[in-house]
């Protein structure tokens, strides 16, 4: 299986973490609420992304990809 | 178009088959046309059909960047089915079986449609609970679909294995029949003829890299063989729907994950209709003999048409679990498709805020079975600038009108 690299733990099985997708900052009420709650940018290409490690240390960390390529980008 | 038919399939086995005109012209690119669709699957190519024959608008423009029906439409599992949750999407979905059985006689092209019913199992009290709800209203809609005991979904699929050690028992099981599968590549290839037919131009292998606009309206597309002008453009795409609309300014609720599916060694008749478990996998068996198995949905999202090995492993426990039988098949193939995922698992069949912009787009793991329906209402759509009633619910202003269509009943992980 695929290792995460979580900053605690090193290297775990993909299985203990859940991607938490691309970050949003705190939406303005002011602004189009729709597009904070519901759209996303879906880019292709190196992304940064939240992922969360939810069956070990329980710490939500930010990890580069790939989505085209599905790889993991330092 | 000459059809086909056994006097000339009689015909051309005596002269050496050397009569077979092409199925579908490879005309040159054009600098304008009435409308451009964006991508030659089965839900392009049967738009821009009905487009023609409904709608008498020939100046169409099919473009692909690959070729027709090289996306998922020749990714998919082929089930055809109308079991949905959604009063909106069990209407559309039962308009689109009464079109799947009309397809072969309308388009002259047999698509092999076999409507050899849908068995899904059920091993917990919740999902009890929903299909009942489910049962009252696909009756409603005049889908015919029952609940029925484990004895009986045993008869219907000997390969089932009731009595071994299992983590959750068979409780029911659920018996569509109008449901059914389909050969994929000839629902492309069919349209695609029929649609050529028509005067609708087909080019493949030209890649649209953005859409033009022109302040708040369509001007065309820019491709990698140059640009093309149209006042209306419509995308019928499946994991760039975001990529592309985004060039209009256009922001999508969606995400896009893969969603396997892989293909056993052929094997004597052994399954008769389609099996639904729940564990996310679903099985039927093609007229080759080999078995056809789909996955639920990765848990990552990712444009990379592969799948992750994690969901392999829980796909493939899940099928040894309940048919011990096939413990010991190789498989052929294990692919996946990159489908598009909206928030709430229910289609984009809409207009948007650019002029002249449109958007059939993510059908997640169900775009298939939406083919005929889905291609007749993006034509109604492109040609009037009014979403007919089957798609009315699936407008892209529903989220931000907060009727958003939650759909349970996808291949998808947000079930």
């Amino acid at each position: 299986m695929r290792l995460v690299p979580c900053p605690d733990c090193g290297p775990r099985e993909q299985n203990e973490f859940v991607c938490m997708g691309e970050p949003s900052p705190h939406p303005d009420p002011a602004a189009d609420l729709a597009d904070a709650l519901y759209a996303r940018t879906n880019a292709k290409g190196p992304v940064d992304e939240m992922w969360w490690h939810k069956f070990g240390c329980r710490r939500w960390f930010r990890l580069g990809r790939d989505t085209a390529s599905n790889a993991f980008v330092p | 178009m000459r059809g086909y038919s056994i006097w000339s399939l009689a015909r051309n086995a005596l002269a050496a088959r050397a009569d077979w005109p092409r199925a579908w012209r490879s005309p040159p690119l054009r600098a304008r046309y009435d409308a451009v669709i964006v991508g030659a699957g089965g839900h392009g190519l049967a738009a821009a059909y009905y487009l023609a024959r409904r709608h008498g608008l020939r100046d169409v423009l099919v473009v692909d960047k690959g070729w027709v029906g090289g996306g998922n439409t020749g990714r998919n599992t082929v089930t055809i089915r109308a079991n949905y949750l959604r009063e909106e999407s069990i209407r559309f979905h039962a308009e689109g079986l009464r079109m799947w059985r009309e397809m072969s006689g309308e388009l002259g092209f047999n698509v092999m449609f076999s409507e050899r019913g849908q068995l899904d199992l059920i091993q917990t009290w919740a999902k009890l609970r929903d299909v009942k709800r489910r049962q009252s209203l696909l009756r409603l809609a005049g889908v015919p679909f029952e609940i029925v005991a484990p004895a009986e979904a045993k008869a219907r699929v000997p390969i089932l294995d009731l009595d071994g050690p299992k983590r959750l028992p068979v409780l029911a099981a659920t018996w569509h029949p109008t449901a059914g599968v389909a050969r994929h590549d000839a629902v492309a290839w069919g349209y695609a003829r029929a649609a050529d037919a028509l005067g609708v131009d087909i080019v493949q292998n030209c890649e649209v890299t953005a859409i033009r606009r022109d302040g708040g309206r369509v001007s065309g597309v820019e491709t990698t063989r140059g640009f093309v002008a149209a006042p209306k453009v419509a995308l019928a795409v499946s994991a760039h729907a975001s990529v592309l609309a985004a060039t209009a300014g256009v922001r999508l609720p969606i995400e896009t994950v893969p969603l396997q599916a892989f293909v056993s060694e052929p094997l004597k008749p052994m399954l008769s209709c389609v099996v639904n478990c729940p564990g996310q996998v679903y099985l039927s068996q093609s007229d080759k003999g080999e078995l056809v198995i789909g996955g639920g949905s990765d848990p990552v999202p990712s444009y990379a048409q592969r799948g992750e090995f994690a969901t392999l492993e829980r796909i493939v426990t899940n099928l040894v679990e309940l048919f011990p039988v096939l413990g010991r098949v190789r498989m052929l193939r294990q692919w996946a498709g990159a489908i598009d995922l909206c928030h709430d698992t229910s289609p984009i069949v809409s207009k948007t805020d650019v002029e002249g912009l449109y958007l059939d787009v993510g059908w997640g793991s169900g775009g298939f079975k939406a083919i005929p329906a889905g291609g007749a209402a993006f034509a109604d759509l492109i040609a009037t600038d009014m979403p007919g009633a089957p798609i009315a619910a699936f407008a892209l202003d529903r989220f931000a009108r907060g009727r958003p269509l939650y759909e349970t009943a996808g291949a998808s992980n947000r079930d």
